[in-house]
């Protein structure tokens, strides 16, 4: 169970989202929230929702998988949708003792819905399309440039793949330090919030023992192997765009423009 | 041959100048030449694996001279050559590999060093197929067995192209299985491509397999011996607490019995072989 933490939400798959350069990814992910940001009319909010559909498609993913990730979001979206329409002030559509319903207010409320659904599926579909460490070496090869700034981005991608890496083993530490408590006669789950959170202490502290264990293991082990910070450092795979990185870059900016104007439709 | 690791007259402790601490090391002297294959035994606490950080600079002397390759391991610009030369194995597989996919792994080194690409790609490949895991280049090591997550870490140390490799109880924590994929894994870089061997253990069928045993006992090396002559100093092992091997001691029980063995059969087989042998020859008498 633990183990499916590396892969995040990951789904292997060879359709063309999959196959684009993390870069072009993470660019165009940006590219596509600026755009869900800028629609402002009725069909251009439904020409993002057509276009959702089309990314999953091309993503060759199921919309159901897909929306589900919205799930843990649909309180959320619902309660800013709902303020929106009680709140903004305009044309009278329904009165009812202090609650005023307005046309405008209907309307920012469904613009928001879709936004913020739009966009979380939206930024959803990179994780289910990109493996993390595919997402680790486009955001290191991005922001390669900043270190001529002095940002220390190779060391940055470092601790970024060795928290990766060592997630799964700390989660599965933590299920067995549990276990271990329990057979000891620990309780996790019985009386109330605040003892239920103390109880978690003697867990927390010999996970937080066995981490620096390991760090202290792992810091070694890397300096065994020639480890000395970014400097001098080469990659064995170094990203490349391709034809079809050119080709996505093309069609966003042609479907950005398409939705400013739509915006005067 | 010629010397690769020189200690003289070799001191430590963690904290200098607190002269009541007791030595963790003291009076080291011990020259490995290339090629060899040595073991190095000693009970919890012995210092082997104090020791063994000394020989690629993880630890410096307090007092004395380590030199690998003549290079002093002191020197901070010597640090990163005397590391290339000398690798290091450790206990815990998971805690030394350090990426989710395996290849990526075992270039970590040669990335380190500032190679090309295509180098750390050849290297790649020869250390995956030097432990017999190129099967494996694309997986996660998470799936993988203790044994072949070990030989994972070995072939990324393997990909600086070290003269030596140090081994710090690299079975301890493997199944049998395992630990027999790995023993012979190291017997294969040791003879195949002439890689000195340091493996540190408890366990003395290991050490066995060597070609020369350090003992050692409360910061000391005691014994400094070709397995033969170690195995036959019965007591003072016992007095070391290290475990005898069951093969030497029916060795031992069967020669008490009048029965005539010669005294290097430390391993089941020449134990079998010895047996048979003289079985033989008393049939053959009669």
């Amino acid at each position: 169970m633990a183990r499916d933490l590396t892969v995040g939400q990951f789904l292997p798959g060879h359709a063309i989202m999959h196959r684009l350069d993390p870069r072009t990814k993470i660019l165009l992910t940006f590219f596509f929230i600026i755009q869900v940001f800028l629609a402002k009319s009725t069909v251009s909010l439904c020409f993002l929702i057509i276009l959702l559909f089309l990314f999953i498609f091309f993503a060759r993913l199921s919309a159901g998988k897909v929306f589900r990730a919205v799930r843990p979001m649909i309180p959320v979206i619902v309660f800013t949708a709902l303020i929106n329409i009680f709140y903004v002030p305009g044309d009278s559509v329904l009165h009812f003792a202090f609650l005023h319903i307005t046309k405008q207010g209907l309307f920012t409320g469904f613009t928001l819905f879709v936004r913020l659904t739009v966009l979380i599926v939206g930024c959803s579909l990179i994780t289910y399309t990109t493996s993390l460490n595919a997402l680790a070496a486009g955001l290191e090869q991005l922001l390669s440039p900043l270190a001529h700034l002095r940002v220390p981005v190779s060391e940055l991608s470092m601790t970024l793949t060795i928290t990766l890496r060592f997630l799964p083993s700390l989660s599965d530490e933590f299920e067995q330090i549990v276990d271990a408590q329990k057979s000891r006669g620990a309780f996790f789950d019985q009386g109330s919030p605040i003892r239920r959170i103390k109880s978690y202490f003697p867990v927390l502290i010999p996970l937080f023992m066995s981490a620096f264990r390991r760090a202290f293991e792992l810091a070694n082990a890397i300096e065994c192997r020639c480890y000395h910070g970014g400097k001098g450092r080469t990659k064995m795979n170094t990203l490349h765009f391709a034809g079809r990185d050119i080709a996505a870059f093309l069609v966003f900016t042609a479907l950005f423009f398409l939705t400013i104007i739509f915006n005067f439709i | 041959m010629s010397v690769l690791i020189d200690m003289s007259k070799v001191y430590f402790q963690y904290l200098r100048n607190q002269s009541d601490n007791q030595w963790l090391l003291s009076d080291i002297n011990l020259s490995i030449e290339k090629g060899e294959f040595v073991a190095i035994l000693g009970a919890n606490g012995s210092g082997k694996s104090t020791l063994a950080k000394h020989f690629n600079a993880l630890l410096v002397p307090s007092d004395g001279k380590v030199q690998i390759n003549g290079m002093d391991t002191r020197e901070e610009q010597n640090k990163l050559q005397i590391r290339q030369t000398v690798g290091m194995i450790f206990q815990n597989p998971d805690n030394q590999l350090i990426s989710t996919i395996i290849e990526e792994d075992v270039a970590f080194a040669p990335e380190n060093l500032g190679l090309p690409p295509e180098e750390i790609h050849q290297r790649v490949d020869w250390a995956l197929n030097a432990v017999d895991m190129s099967a494996y280049r694309l997986h996660t090591p998470f799936k993988l067995s203790g044994g072949q997550k070990q030989r994972i870490a070995i072939a990324g140390v393997l990909a600086m192209r070290p003269q030596c490799i140090i081994m710090d109880e690299p079975t301890s924590m493997l199944d049998p299985s395992g630990r027999a994929s790995v023993l012979r894994t190291i017997h294969r870089l040791n003879t195949t491509f002439g890689i000195t061997i340091v493996l540190i253990t408890h366990h003395l069928e290991e050490a066995a397999q060597a070609q020369r045993i350090l003992v050692m006992d409360r910061g000391r090396i005691v014994m400094d011996d070709p397995p033969e002559s170690i195995f036959s100093q019965f007591e003072l092992l016992h007095q070391l607490n290290l475990g005898i091997p069951p093969i030497t001691l029916l060795t031992k029980r069967l020669q008490r019995h009048g029965i005539d063995l010669p005294a290097n059969t430390m391993t089941a087989d020449k134990c079998a072989d010895a047996i048979i042998a003289m079985l033989e020859a008393h049939h053959g008498n009669h």
